[in-house]
């Protein structure tokens, strides 16, 4: 009997899915910070080669230095381990999607990179915005990967419901990040009119994704594969967690509504987001959001969202062989 | 010059009105149908609309009206001759296709000879006024299109799937023209890379772009491109998996690209258009992929249409040079 081949796409796509995480928790901390600035030009570190700019430096400079160069250290990883993702889909005999997830995930890690290296040189908060929200994206196609590497053949699709909410809970959940990422690079001198269609937006979104992800569990409570419905049950946990992190992060950073609190109540100085406890709150809103739509892949993957449902098979001018994912 | 791969969702209605080859068509309005098929004025428009989006993206609305509608006109007068240049090359192929056997030089309306001219002659005045429009360089720019695209990709749809990776390029030099017009390489040279990055942006938007578009158009009329032996991907592969894949592949990554138009103007809305225009287009291509049916196919193409047009417009709205 034929021994099976271990399974090196999926293996390789965990390990990058866990050093994507750790990349986001860290780009999610420079943002915190304002730390991007800290190493100003690029792709060198202070003249230096990236890869010998002095460790004393490094870990004995000041905290920000410390959380950039990190970063960027880290995202050759993120980098490398792309690339050799990549190889092993190629040379692995894998699904089709897999092997075009890993094309796009080489795209936009390079992609990511050089708008990194932009966002440096021409201290732009727009390019920071397209580093914020690339790198999710980035961290979604991962988790499909590592999710449709692992997946057997035998996954039957759950409900059109489930399929439809965990579908749409991936789009709520992106659009979130992008809403987001304005409001965590706003610019100073921002009209307040669309900081207050940004708010509003972000606060639809929170509303949008809280609906899907309840339907999503409703819809997955009966005919959806186990995985689909702890993905489902733990989205709503995390969404839970992140309305108690957004009104933290509002509080860091703009303190509690002053109408709201009689005038001794009042902060004096709002804006504690870079404080031990304000920054992790912040950060953690940032980091949760992006771990939200992770899990909404994974779930729309368990859903069977890929999967050719069984009267599409037959439809007129499909191929009804051959299924992508 | 014509984007070979992009801008073809336009064939699709090219055979809504037009009288079947050798049937009796009278006078003026025969030879205007004739006229449209050989010149695809639909795919001149778009091509139109990126050079215009690059020249508003670089400097903004043009001060010298005149030189910028000389500019639109040398265009598209290159943009006719690739199209019957590449009307001429493919017209045997072109026969055994129901969808474009009734192109003039196809079923014969039009002596190989005389397209020949009327390429030659077009290609010839467009990039006479594009040259005395805008200078040399949009003019080369143009000129390098029509050849990549008559030349080079013309001749690969007969040989090899990548084919659409070749015409991407000449989908996506018209924006060069646009940037050169309108002096993007002077004002880099002054220290405003503005106008520069966000060409660039535009350029592998539309690169990127062309292939779902394609793709969905490949797969819709997989049966007549096999029947005519060009070499596409739906008919190397007529599950339509490595068509998918492309699409997905393109789209996906088209996504931090398009949020880089946003970039120079800093334009919040127009970062958010941005999104939700690339996003439906990935949603549309996961659709696709997994489906790969008619009516995916179809709802790419227009989705295509539909986000791209949103992106030019944006742009041009939103994020014009000041």
């Amino acid at each position: 009997m034929a021994r099976a081949s271990f399974n090196w796409p999926w293996l390789v796509a965990a390990v990058l899915v866990v050093v994507t995480g750790l990349q986001l928790c860290s780009g999610a901390l420079v943002t915190t910070y304002d730390a991007a600035m800290a190493v100003p030009d690029w792709p060198a570190t202070y003249g230096h080669n990236m890869f010998l700019f002095p460790l004393r430096e490094w870990l004995g400079g000041p905290f920000d230095l410390m959380l950039e160069h990190g970063h960027r250290l880290w995202g050759t990883v993120v980098g490398m381990l792309t690339l050799a993702l990549a190889a092993v889909c190629w040379r692995s005999p894998t699904k089709p999607a897999v092997r075009s997830l890993a094309i796009a995930a080489v795209a936009l890690v390079v992609i990511q990179g050089l708008v990194g290296g932009f966002r440096v040189l021409l201290d732009s908060q727009t390019v920071a915005k397209v580093h914020a929200c690339a790198g999710p994206l980035f961290f979604a196609v991962v988790v499909a990967i590592a999710a449709l590497a692992r997946r057997g053949e035998s996954v039957a699709p759950a409900s059109p419901l489930a399929v439809r909410s965990s579908a749409g809970l991936v789009v709520a959940a992106y659009l979130q990040l992008v809403a987001g990422a304005q409001l965590r690079h706003l610019d100073a001198a921002v009209d307040p009119r669309t900081f207050h269609v940004l708010v509003g937006l972000h606060l639809l979104g929170a509303v949008a994704v809280m609906y899907l992800g309840a339907t999503a569990v409703v819809a997955t409570r009966t005919g959806a594969e186990r995985a689909a419905r702890l993905w489902s049950r733990s989205i709503l946990f995390l969404v839970g967690c992140q309305i108690v992190l957004g009104g933290g992060a509002w509080v860091a950073k703009y303190g509690v509504p002053s109408a709201l609190l009689p005038e001794s109540w009042r902060l004096s100085q709002p804006v504690v987001a870079r404080s031990g406890a304000g920054a992790a709150i912040v950060t953690g809103h940032a980091v949760l959001g992006m771990l939200l739509l992770g899990a909404a892949v994974a779930l729309a993957i368990a859903a069977g969202a890929f999967v050719r449902r069984p009267t599409a098979a037959v439809a007129p001018g499909g191929v009804g062989k051959g299924a992508f994912a | 010059m014509t984007p070979p791969a992009g801008f073809a969702a336009a064939e699709l209605s090219i055979d809504r009105g037009i009288p079947a080859a050798g049937a009796p068509t009278a006078g003026l309005a025969a030879v205007l149908a004739d006229a449209a098929q050989l010149v695809r004025p639909k795919i001149a428009i778009m091509v139109l609309a990126t050079v215009a989006a690059a020249w508003w993206l670089t400097a903004g609305p043009p001060a010298d009206a005149g030189s910028f509608v000389a500019l639109l006109v040398g265009t598209a007068l290159v943009a006719a001759s690739s199209s019957i240049a590449n009307q001429i090359l493919e017209r045997r192929t072109d026969r055994m296709m129901p969808r474009t056997a009734r192109r003039p030089v196809a079923a014969g309306r039009l002596g190989v000879a005389t397209a020949a001219l009327l390429a030659t002659a077009t290609l010839g005045a467009g990039v006479v006024v594009t040259m005395r429009a805008a200078g040399w360089q949009p003019a080369a720019a143009a000129a390098a299109t029509w050849l990549l695209y008559v030349v080079a990709y013309t001749p690969l749809k007969r040989t090899t799937p990548l084919n659409t990776a070749v015409g991407a390029v000449a989908g996506a030099l018209p924006v060069a023209i646009g940037w050169l017009a309108a002096d993007g390489p002077a004002l880099l040279a002054a220290g405003d890379a503005s106008g520069a990055l966000a060409a660039a942006a535009l350029g592998t938007i539309l690169y990127l772009w062309q292939f779902p578009h394609f793709m969905a158009i490949a797969w819709l009329y997989r049966e007549q491109y096999a029947a005519a032996g060009l070499a596409m991907l739906t008919v190397v592969d007529p599950t339509g998996l490595r068509a998918a894949g492309q699409s997905l592949a393109a789209a996906i990554a088209m996504v931090p690209v398009s949020l880089v138009l946003a970039v120079p103007s800093g334009s919040t809305r127009l970062f958010l258009v941005a999104a939700v225009c690339s996003g439906a287009y990935v949603a549309a291509a996961i659709r696709f992929a997994v489906l790969r049916d008619r009516p995916g196919a179809r709802l790419l193409l227009f989705t295509s249409l539909g986000s791209l047009l949103g992106l030019l417009v944006a742009a041009m709205t939103l994020g014009a040079a000041s």
